[in-house]
């Protein structure tokens, strides 16, 4: 007579190693945040609205003609297509991060002190993250 | 009675003809969850779990981030020192708070001119030239409330006896919708007009000479453009932050 024992795990196929420890949804956002650099985008993304909405209204004591009327909107818009660009295209990670650094920088001198400084800061980590990103090796594993 | 352990070692229980497991593999899905990732390096029996994710290449973040911040640096230093222009802009209007110990200067203000936005609207704006300006103990503050607090940016003059001269200054006033006063001295055209003779006898005609002492100002305007001619602001000093004083 056989005790009922537990099934052991060795049925399981190799693959079955990484499989995601969650369900549902949250194994789809898992899976999703490990395609793409999506922190560097998520700070980009946020760089640009701090930039185009802080602060609120603006200041209007002096307002300049030109284009440094329009730079927040410009680059405000430019980072968050590039937050979302990174998110969207992870293969470019290495050009938007540099764009997202440089654009970060030149809103220092055109867009309230770079959305007093907060919203610079953001488009710099962000965009030094996205750079920095490695996406996954397509190899397949190697038993040793 | 027959008792079976299970163990890593499994050497039996199935038909010779079922696929032999890894025992690499085997002890990966028996082990915990931590213990997998801690083994998931590059080079592992399991690095098949951390390929199937990017990551972060620290070495290259600080290879771009430090030369950023040393550009965020360099570009604070040249904003503070004057090398570079900072461009303020927006919508709304704010309280301009400006208190001086004296301001001399001839000024001359051109009838209201008309111009159209680019969206068709026609504004009116005044626009006052200030010629020889020289003014002692400046203090100009602004307050932005912000989602983060109130903002307050302060520009001051660092000693009362320096003097900050420009020896033009133009603005285009484009709305005018709060002015607070209180001096102890307003003078136009007193040199000129009481003592030398009429307005005819300036040095400039057309300006009017302004002298201004202990004044006070509490303003909230709109201006559209504002140029300097041989500005001398290096005596100033630009402060911002939640923590500033107003002047006033």
């Amino acid at each position: 007579m056989h005790p009922s024992t537990p099934e052991p795990p060795s049925h399981l196929p190799p693959s079955a190693c990484a499989a995601p420890r969650y369900s549902g949804r949250i194994a789809q956002l898992h899976t999703w945040s490990g395609q793409r650099p999506w922190l560097g985008g998520l700070l980009t993304v946020l760089s640009g609205l701090t930039i185009l909405l802080l602060p609120p209204g603006g200041v209007a004591v002096v307002v300049l003609p030109g284009v440094a009327g329009i730079s927040a909107l410009l680059l405000g818009g430019l980072l968050i297509a590039g937050g979302l660009s990174l998110l969207s295209a992870p293969h470019r990670h290495g050009v938007l991060g540099i764009a997202t650094v440089l654009l970060a920088l030149a809103s220092f001198a055109s867009t309230n002190l770079g959305g007093f400084v907060i919203g610079m800061l953001l488009g710099i980590v962000g965009g030094a993250l996205g750079f920095a990103w490695n996406p996954p090796d397509p190899r397949p594993a190697t038993n040793q | 009675m027959i008792s079976v352990k299970i163990s890593d070692d499994r050497t039996d229980h199935r038909p010779s003809t079922a696929p032999q497991p890894d025992p690499a593999i085997s002890k990966s899905v028996s082990r915990p969850v931590g213990a997998r990732r801690a083994e998931s390096s590059p080079g592992s029996p399991t690095s098949a779990v951390a390929r199937d994710r990017g990551h972060t290449q620290w070495s290259r973040f600080t290879a771009l981030l430090l030369p950023s911040l040393l550009a965020v640096l360099l570009l604070g230093v040249s904003a503070a020192s004057g090398a570079i222009p900072i461009a303020l802009a927006g919508p709304a209007r704010h309280a301009l708070k400006i208190s001086m110990t004296s301001l001399t200067a001839r000024s001359a203000t051109t009838g209201p001119q008309r111009y159209q936005t680019r969206d068709g609207q026609r504004h009116t704006e005044v626009v006052v030239e200030l010629r020889g300006l020289r003014v002692n103990g400046l203090c100009a503050s602004l307050r932005v409330p912000t989602p983060l607090g109130a903002y307050v940016l302060r520009i001051t003059g660092p000693h009362a006896d320096l003097t900050l001269t420009a020896d033009d200054l133009t603005f285009a006033l484009d709305n005018l919708d709060g002015l607070g006063v209180l001096g102890r001295q307003l003078s136009l055209h007193s040199a000129e007009s009481t003592l030398n003779g009429p307005l005819t006898h300036t040095s400039d005609p057309g300006f009017l000479p302004i002298q201004l002492g202990n004044m006070t100002l509490n303003i909230a305007i709109t201006l559209r453009w504002i140029t300097a001619r041989n500005p001398h602001l290096r005596v100033l000093t630009l402060a911002g932050g939640r923590r500033q004083r107003e002047c006033f």
